[in-house]
């Protein structure tokens, strides 16, 4: 096709393999955060509404402190993803950026006013506030919400933009400004499977706040959270199969092949959202249960995993009679990537240590004044 | 060559927006880096003093740093990534594919500086002193390294060195600006951070005018090191190509205004805190201190706009130029023409179009990106009056009578149809009714 730009000349820095399993692990690990900060603001909502109740309100305040820094791990571990994929798709995600430029570019606004506006409702007032009206509190809350999901709304159409090369044309087309809505029959299916199991993660970690020590009523904080997870689950399950059908009749084909690349990849998805189902239903019975919440957890975060590595043999499917990732020539900078690997590991060393003093420092203390601590 | 579609921003051009947002982002963290640096040393000294108003006022200082730098921050830097990748696509695409483990580094620490950041705010009196205190030195350190990092890439831009010869990413990283460009930075920071921590403290009732003034006097001794601005400027400036020194030397008068504003407007706030702040121990208000901080916010702008001004006519020196036409694609280009390598161009487009569509292809191709139609930088207005001939006569010459602006490519028919086009955009004054008024006015005036 005569509009995709060649790949870059100066070829890869490293081997194609390492930047895929950098950029889907980094990827991972910013889908959880997202989830809680994307499911979670909608659950907000819905708390907001019966905070008269003793365990409602604490688990409202909860989910509020964990917020912004849900929030500022997603930018974070959103960075380096995108770092990964300009590197291995450049010419199809940056092109996808053009054609949805204001979009693009504008989802940034609304993430930084979204983000203060979190700061806003978290803020201790006094009870004269006008901020603490709660029909002024559920604008807030509302508005916070319908931010972050056409946020991920148009992170959805930016995904489905760089692997549809045949909509450029036209979308392009549309407006020098840049248009986002490139008929495709794969966004609004690809929007809400992301939107619902954003929802589903979300629950899970509802089920870990609810259970922080010091709750009051820790299993109906917790199984409030259950019960949004498993409603989206058994929701995610529609939404996989209609997902899946707007995908072109050869590629499903090849999905339900388990000889196939693409097919082993979906067999174990699957094979990771059964045992998380099953989890989710369990926990519904003791939503209080330490080793299920770690078992779901790790389950959970190994379905986002799963997801994410499907999602990308997805896009090489659907790039692959125009690119293949073999294309490219690989040019290894082994020096900087070991400067890198070694800084990295330091790095959660490093992060390591401050979640250990955080744990024990907030374990063991309530507010102290600075003059205790000499 | 142009392979990307090119992005449109009505008024203000795509270059503009990357300008507007680096600008505000680069103020935003230079603050956080040098926000560590005071938070570390602060604490430190607050502890082993047992300065209790010290103390008090990092935990707010701390909060702030959260509010601009975490949130502001972070948001902006992103929308550097994604401005660039609309507005420079091919530079973006050069710069990921030669230093995306640079970034990976960067990465890592803008994490850690993230995790210690957050860490450092919600553990104040809930850990240990000893371990509190830690925490701000990961925080200081992860946030300069951040910055060291940066530097590399930053200054590449301008400066690539051997790299250009031997294409060796450490050779790019290590180029001749790097380490001026990190002292820079690092003053710049510390400097943005001591005003703005004198601006914060006078913003809090709760500290008495004596507290204040030892806040102040304290964050003050983070500002003599401006007084070395100058030799290290100097040393920059040794190191920058011969072309991009000329421009500063009065070869292009902004740049050079500019550069000796920024200079002088540091020096003179480092002078001004260790006479006034540091020795005579005074205090000031906040009234002075926003102006003081208004005057580093516009050095750094103005040393920002030197920096991108001086790497005219490209964005990775001797490779790129600005209208993201590779140097050595200037001979394909005047042979094969311009319009035959931009695809994106060429949609909807006639296999023969006639010459003042072709002309606009050849505008939007080329020159749309720092001179918007109707908008900021308006060649209409820089080329009226101009009879034909010259007009011609000075596209054909562009990149030796302006230096600082890419060589005109294309085929003869395509250069031809460009001139007709600007014309036509002269004869037209339908397409800017007041861009001759607004010209007429302006030589009225200057006479």
């Amino acid at each position: 096709m005569e509009l995709i730009p060649n790949p870059d000349s100066l070829g890869l820095p490293g081997p194609v393999w390492f930047l895929l399993l950098l950029h889907e692990t980094t990827q991972t690990i910013h889908f959880v955060f997202m989830n809680f900060v994307l499911g979670g603001s909608w659950f907000l909502l819905w708390l907001h509404f019966g905070r008269k109740v003793d365990w409602k309100e604490q688990l409202y305040q909860r989910c509020l402190s964990v917020m912004p820094i849900a929030l500022s791990m997603t930018i974070t571990f959103g960075i380096a993803p995108l770092l990964f994929v300009q590197t291995l798709y450049g010419q199809f995600f940056y092109t996808a950026n053009v054609i949805m430029g204001g979009f693009w570019l504008g989802l940034l606004a609304i993430l930084v006013v979204a983000f203060y506006l979190v700061y806003v409702l978290k803020a201790k007032r006094g009870s004269d506030d006008r901020y603490s009206s709660p029909s002024i509190r559920f604008v807030l809350h509302l508005v916070i919400a319908l931010g972050f999901t056409i946020i991920a709304f148009l992170h959805t159409a930016n995904g489905v933009l760089t692997v549809s090369p045949h909509l450029w044309e036209s979308a392009y087309s549309d407006s020098l400004w840049g248009t986002l809505f490139g008929k495709s029959d794969l966004l609004v299916p690809r929007f809400l499977h992301n939107l619902v199991g954003a929802l589903g993660i979300a629950g899970i970690w509802i089920v870990w706040i609810g259970n922080y020590r010091g709750s009051l009523n820790p299993s109906e904080q917790a199984r409030s959270g259950v019960l949004l997870s498993a409603g989206a689950t058994m929701l995610q399950m529609v939404l996989g199969f209609w997902y899946l059908s707007a995908l072109p009749s050869e590629m499903v084909k090849t999905i339900m092949r388990v000889d196939s690349s693409l097919g082993w990849h979906f067999a174990g998805s699957i094979a990771v959202a059964i045992p998380f189902v099953v989890c989710v239903i369990a926990l519904t019975a003791v939503p209080c249960h330490r080793g299920l919440r770690w078992l779901t957890s790790t389950i959970g975060s190994l379905l986002v995993f799963g997801m994410v590595t499907f999602s990308g043999k997805v896009r090489e499917a659907l790039l692959v009679e125009h690119f293949d990732l073999s294309q490219w020539t690989v040019n290894t900078q082994s020096g900087p990537i070991l400067v890198f690997l070694t800084l990295f590991s330091l790095g959660l060393v490093c992060i390591g240590w401050i979640a250990w003093i955080l744990w024990n420092g907030f374990a063991e203390s309530s507010e102290v004044t600075e003059e205790s601590l000499y | 060559m142009w392979e990307y579609p090119t992005w449109e921003v009505p008024g203000l051009g795509s270059g503009m927006v990357i300008g507007l947002i680096a600008t505000v982002h680069v103020l935003v963290a230079h603050f956080s880096v040098g926000a560590g640096v005071i938070l570390a040393i602060g604490e430190t000294t607050a502890r082993r003093n047992k300065d209790l108003s010290l103390l008090a006022f990092l935990k707010i200082f701390s909060k702030w740093l959260l509010l601009i730098g975490f949130v502001f921050g972070a948001v902006s830097g992103v929308a550097i990534w994604f401005s660039i990748s609309l507005a420079a696509t091919r530079a973006t695409s050069m710069l990921i594919h030669t230093f995306v483990w640079f970034w990976a580094i960067e990465w890592v620490f803008f994490l850690v500086e993230i995790v210690a950041g957050y860490a450092y705010y919600s553990s104040w009196g809930r850990v240990p002193a000893r371990h509190h205190l830690v925490l701000a030195w990961i925080y200081a350190s992860a946030a300069w390294m951040s910055l060291f990092v940066i530097s590399g890439i930053l200054s590449f831009m301008l400066s690539p060195g051997k790299w250009l010869e031997t294409g060796n990413v450490w050779d790019g990283f290590l180029n001749p600006t790097f380490l001026p460009t990190v002292f820079l930075r690092t003053l710049s920071s510390l400097g943005l951070a001591s005003l703005s921590a004198m601006v914060i403290v006078n913003l809090y009732s709760k500290f008495s005018r004596d507290e204040r003034t030892r806040i102040i006097n304290f964050a003050a001794q983070f500002l003599w090191p401006l007084v070395l601005m100058l030799p290290v400027a100097y040393w920059y400036f040794e190191g920058i190509p011969s072309f991009a020194k000329t421009l500063i030397q009065g070869g292009a008068a902004a740049m050079t205004l500019f550069f000796l504003f920024g200079i002088a407007a540091s020096t003179l706030v480092g002078v001004y805190a260790y006479f006034g702040l540091i020795r005579a121990k005074r205090y000031i208000n906040l009234e002075t201190a926003l102006l003081l901080l208004s005057i580093a916010v516009i050095a750094t702008v103005s040393m920002e706009f030197v920096r991108e001004g001086i790497r005219k006519p490209y964005i990775i020196y001797d490779r790129l130029y600005a209208n993201n036409l590779a140097v050595d694609e200037v001979e394909r280009a005047n042979s094969e023409g311009v319009l035959a390598s931009a695809p994106w161009k060429r949609i909807g487009l006639p296999e023969h179009p006639d010459p003042h569509l072709l002309g606009e292809k050849m505008y939007e191709i080329q020159c749309s990106g720092c001179h918007v139609m109707n908008g900021f930088n308006d060649v209409g207005l820089l080329i009226d009056g101009w009879p034909k001939e010259m007009l011609a006569y000075n596209l054909d010459r562009l990149h030796q009578l302006k230096p600082f602006m890419p060589p005109l490519v294309g085929t003869e028919e395509e250069r031809r149809a460009l001139v007709i086009y600007l014309m036509n955009l002269q004869d037209n004054e339908g397409a800017n009714p007041d861009r001759k008024e607004v010209a007429r006015d302006g030589i009225d005036s200057q006479s």
